[in-house]
């Protein structure tokens, strides 16, 4: 029986990874201010947030690490700042109706993002799935296809907007058709964006950037190897406000949810009034449950010792199974609710 | 292996025999039991028969990879899945009823008694009109007839129930039917699967 859970050896394994290429551990502290959160709303998946006042200001128990680090943006003008971190943030679960600590860790890079620094943060997230899994596929798009598509189409109003990447992160061809119908899109136009639903790129000048720097992306990606663990996938929206260029999302075969998600977001570090590049992602650790690894025993060997047995025996018996890597419980009864593998006595 | 989460009803009779006509076939279903889960090891199908408003958790969750549900439960429950076909079937309308004689007054919140909570809240946001939510859970016709509420939000079929009990359509918010969703992360995993169910039943489609 392996001695460590399986949650915790893919926690080490993912620190050795990003130590390894050379990301510096960030410790976050338990508080921020209140307003950080409350300027920045959009960025967070919930406004509800756990407060406490604390001689006169309000503080809240934080619900995102990332912008705990844009915050200091302005620091990192000059050199690119890598950063880790493996934090509790503390979000509202609107199905449950409670909060809920939620276990993340992730990478962020601040500074300048050239195409290879793209290309080492995907691959750092392929390397990080695979650390969890070898079932795994990484689908990722680009904010400036689905802007793209808005320019040229002229469509501006929020509602119609929102609606429209309702409909295709929903993957619903029917529901998008609807929304173009509304506002009169052309047959031509209509087939753009049911295109996106496969996975092929709009051949307009708007989003030809986009698309090149996703080709690009795909093709250095390919050539590391990565060719049946990546996908395009343009149903990948994230806020617009915020996002700026490739976005990704993570996924294990037996883990229902998105297991890691992330992008460049350039434009929320802008709201604070850097202009430095900054991409990241973030994994979510607490969806490993997912992943069964009940084992039949809890421990290999039982060592029943008696009144008499001396305790330096007992424990120098118990360090020498550990010493053959087995793990010991020593008691003076056989527990009923323990389940071992053998059983031995002194 | 497919997972299917079938709503117990007419609504999962249908489903079923759309699915064993594209191969999915479980005869065991068909029987007199009491069982929920029917596994054909042959055809790669796992059914379980769940609770009509269970079957977006089932999916979203990934105890099924697919499911079918109506768009009121869907968006109700707002659950994160893909909503890949539109069957055609099981057609209504989430609507706003009240007595007939009914005037709104805006000089107060708007009482409305639903199941629908969440539906109700958006489409009052969207409008701007402050409301008051009465959360019931069956016969929301009897409401405003008892002074419980001024509207009620429910689906609304061939709007016989409705007539009956003195109530009209003020308001239609949304048309709905029965959707094929499927789970974000075995779309991935199964998708020459899925695109061919999704291919073979969105034909059936008139």
């Amino acid at each position: 029986m392996k001695t460590m859970r399986k949650e915790d050896r893919i926690i080490n394994g993912l620190k050795e990874l990003f130590d390894q290429n050379g990301y510096r551990y960030y410790k976050m502290r338990k508080f921020e201010e209140y307003s950080l959160y409350m300027e920045n709303k959009n960025f967070l998946s919930s406004d509800r947030i756990i407060t406490f006042n604390h001689s006169g200001k309000l503080l809240a128990l934080k619900p995102d690490v990332t912008l705990s680090i844009v915050k200091n943006a302005k620091a990192y003008i000059g050199n690119t700042e890598k950063l880790y971190y493996h934090e509790g943030v503390y979000r509202y679960d609107r199905k449950s109706h409670e909060y809920k600590e939620i276990n993340q860790i992730g990478l962020e890079v601040m500074g300048k993002i050239d195409i290879t620094t793209d290309c080492e943060i995907l691959s750092l997230a392929l390397k990080a799935l695979n650390k969890i899994s070898d079932k795994y596929m990484l689908c990722i798009s680009n904010t400036g296809i689905i802007s793209g598509l808005f320019s040229h189409f002229e469509i501006q109003s929020l509602d119609i907007k929102n609606r429209i990447i309702h409909s295709i992160k929903e993957k619903s061809k029917h529901t998008l058709e609807a929304v173009l119908d509304e506002i009169s899109i052309s047959e031509e136009g209509k087939k753009m964006f049911f295109d996106l639903l496969i996975g092929r790129f709009p051949q307009i000048e708007e989003t030809k950037s986009a698309a090149d720097v996703l080709y690009n992306t795909l093709d250095f990606m390919y050539e590391l190897g990565y060719k049946d663990k990546i996908k395009l996938d343009f149903s990948i929206i994230n806020d617009l406000d915020y996002y700026n260029g490739t976005v990704f999302n993570g996924f294990i075969d037996g883990i229902p949810k998105v297991i890691l998600s992330g992008g460049r977001y350039d434009g929320l570090v802008e709201k604070f009034g850097a202009k430095v590049d900054a991409e990241g992602f973030a994994i979510y650790l607490d969806d490993l449950l997912y992943l069964d690894e009940s084992s039949e025993y809890d421990v290999d060997v039982l060592l029943v010792y008696d009144e008499n047995a001396s305790p330096v025996e007992v424990l120098k018996k118990a360090e020498k199974i550990i010493s053959t890597g087995e793990s010991v419980r020593m008691d003076s009864r056989v527990p009923s609710d323990i389940k071992f593998k053998r059983k031995e006595t002194l | 292996m497919l997972n299917v989460a079938l709503p117990k009803g007419r609504l999962g009779d249908k489903v079923y025999s759309l699915l064993a006509s594209i191969g999915y076939e479980c005869k065991e279903i068909l029987e007199d039991t009491r069982k929920l889960i029917f596994i054909n090891e042959e055809n790669g199908v796992k059914y379980f028969l769940v609770k009509p408003s269970d079957v977006a958790i089932y999916v979203e969750n990934g105890a099924a990879d697919i499911g079918v549900v109506g768009k009121d439960i869907l968006l109700e429950s707002e659950s994160d899945v893909y909503e890949l076909l539109d069957l055609g079937f099981g057609k209504c309308r989430m609507c706003v009823a009240a007595k007939d004689d009914f005037r709104d007054n805006t000089s107060r919140p708007l009482r409305v008694a639903t199941k629908f909570t969440n539906i109700a809240k958006n489409y009052y946001d969207s409008i701007n009109r402050e409301i008051e939510i009465v959360k019931l859970n069956g016969s929301v016709e009897l409401a405003p007839i008892l002074g419980l509420s001024d509207v009620i939000v429910d689906i609304v079929e061939t709007g016989k129930t409705l007539v009956e009990n003195g109530l009209s359509v003020k308001e239609e918010i949304v048309p709905i039917s029965a959707r094929l969703i499927v789970n974000k992360s075995s779309y991935f995993f199964k998708s020459d699967e899925i695109d061919k169910i999704v291919t073979e039943l969105g034909g059936d489609k008139k």
